[in-house]
């Protein structure tokens, strides 16, 4: 199933951590291993945008038969 | 003149005499006053009170005329707590056609925001399809309860166990941590129910965990009221005084530590609240008439100055009212007459 | 508790205006005595007659504003607050929400 789904997926360059587990460019830095302190005094996004997903979105997420672009 | 009938601040039933009567509501007007620096009741005021207790009737109310506003925080936990299976909507139902509700308010039994941050899609289609079947503004509430978020049920250290160690400042960190979490949360479930129609959101027992409790609840406000203007957002508060368990947190220059109910609604208002519902203790070992004075006086200080309209907290230890399961209607009638007539209140 | 309140001191709810009055500091941030004067001026009655429940029944089930014991073709719920938000001149969230999802 992770072969499936890597396939389908953009191809990414992976960094292996101290345990071997494979992690992605995107949340490189942002695992149980790091060490650089996160404000959390910058930019809050729920502050200025809506709460609920628009319909149109969370039933793109549901149905199975669409392809994630 | 024979005894008069009454009640200690718990509902123990009891008997006293005129005088002790006139001395009891003495009392507790000059405990307000000295307390929170505000003038005790006036002769008149007072006068008036003697009335309304010495009424040989089981049950007083206002005069006609005089009705106010009534808003119900946590309605439908109420039901569930004395054992009616009925469902939330069905609940809404009763308190606005039975119960005579002026307002409503849904809300989940885990009465605070945090918790509500996971199933909040659940509880979005609730709030569509109650507001199709009722007629009475219908509030979302919930508490901001900023003890959720100290370990081990939150993320951050937990202030209680590091104060006593003499970690001040690491104390002070966890509760600044906490209210940015906390706004967060209240920001977000908040959006998502008024973004399904609700007719404003209800953050109750604010202050409940002190200071940090109070400055999440006005920061919330302040977001809420920025994203969407038109909304009504009521503060009901969790005590009469506000606890300063970081001691050193402001409001627009501020202290919060310290504050009584006519100063908590100077800065409801800065924030941006439409209403605030201000709320004065029960003490337990002493008599309803004391209560009341005390009340009363605290209360009417806030609507001399409140405006907003102002939804005073009478229910199970507050506002006079006993602490106990089932308040005796002699005793919420005449703190309920003696608020509303004296108070320039707009809702309780 | 809740009840023994109504009574001493509520204004009823759907019984009379107490629903209405309660809008009116909701959304505009009225005092009681300024949102019972704005309640009475829209729907033409004296104050004193917005606490009235013979009266407040026939006002309301004449303007549709929903009442306690709704007949067939009776205005209830989101239909009632469709007419209090257009008698009142005010925004109701949730009325705007089903026009905007109704809507073509």
């Amino acid at each position: 199933m992770f072969t499936a789904v890597a396939q389908a997926l953009k191809p990414l360059e992976v960094k292996s951590t101290r345990s071997g587990f494979k992690t992605s460019d995107q949340v490189q830095g942002q695992g149980a291993g790091r060490s650089r302190k996160r404000s959390i005094h910058g930019y809050v996004s729920i502050y200025r945008r809506s709460a609920t997903q628009p319909l149109g979105l969370r039933w793109g997420f549901e149905t199975t038969s669409k392809k994630y672009d | 003149m024979g005894k008069i009938f009454t009640r200690y601040g718990d509902g123990t039933p009891t008997e006293m005499s005129a005088g002790e009567l006139r001395a009891d509501l003495e009392a507790g007007t000059e405990d307000a006053a000295d307390r929170g620096k505000i003038p005790p009741l006036s002769e008149d005021e007072l006068k008036h009170l003697v009335d309304i207790f010495s009424s040989p009737y089981k049950f007083v109310s206002v005069e006609p005329g005089q009705e106010i506003v009534l808003t119900y925080d946590g309605a439908h936990v109420k039901m569930r707590r004395h054992g009616l299976n009925v469902e939330r909507i069905q609940g809404l139902q009763i308190y606005e056609k039975v119960m005579g509700a002026d307002t409503l308010e849904l809300c989940h039994v885990d009465y605070s925001f945090k918790p509500l941050k996971p199933i909040v899609t659940y509880e979005q289609p609730v709030m569509e399809q109650a507001l199709l079947v009722t007629h009475a503004p219908l509030f979302y509430g919930a508490m901001p309860n900023l003890g959720l978020y100290s370990q081990p049920d939150g993320p951050f250290p937990n202030p209680s166990e590091l104060m006593p160690a003499g970690k001040i400042e690491e104390a002070q960190e966890s509760h600044e941590k906490s209210v940015e979490a906390a706004v967060k949360d209240i920001v977000f479930v908040g959006s998502c129910m008024l973004e399904c129609g609700a007719d404003g959101i209800n953050i109750d027992s604010t202050g409940a965990a002190g200071d940090a409790d109070f400055l999440a609840a006005l920061l919330a406000t302040q977001q809420l009221k920025e994203k969407y203007p038109d909304t009504c957002i009521e503060i009901g508060m969790a005590g009469e005084f506000i606890l300063g368990m970081h001691a050193g947190l402001e409001f627009e220059g501020t202290r919060l530590a310290g504050l009584y109910p006519h100063d908590q609604v100077q800065l409801v208002e800065k924030a941006g609240a439409t209403i605030y519902g201000p709320v004065v203790n029960t003490n337990t070992t002493q008599s309803t008439p004391w209560n009341v004075a005390r009340v009363v006086t605290f209360t009417k200080a806030v609507g001399e100055i409140a405006k907003i309209p102002i939804h005073a907290n009478m229910g199970m230890g507050v506002g006079a009212v006993p602490t106990c399961d089932h308040p005796p209607i002699d005793t919420v009638s005449r703190a309920s007459k003696a608020m509303v007539e004296i108070c320039r209140l707009d809702g309780l | 508790m809740a009840l023994a309140h109504a009574h001493a001191s509520g204004m009823g709810g759907m019984r009379t205006t107490g629903d209405l009055v309660a809008r009116m500091q909701m959304t505009r941030g009225m005092k009681i005595q300024e949102a019972k004067a704005y309640v009475a001026n829209k729907l033409k009655l004296s104050i004193s007659e917005l606490t009235d429940p013979v009266i407040m029944t026939e006002v309301r089930q004449d303007l549709k504003l929903g009442c306690m014991s709704p007949q067939a073709g009776d205005a209830f719920g989101i239909e009632a607050k469709f007419r209090i938000a257009e008698v009142l001149d005010i925004e109701i969230n949730c009325v705007n929400k089903f026009k905007n999802k109704v809507a073509f």
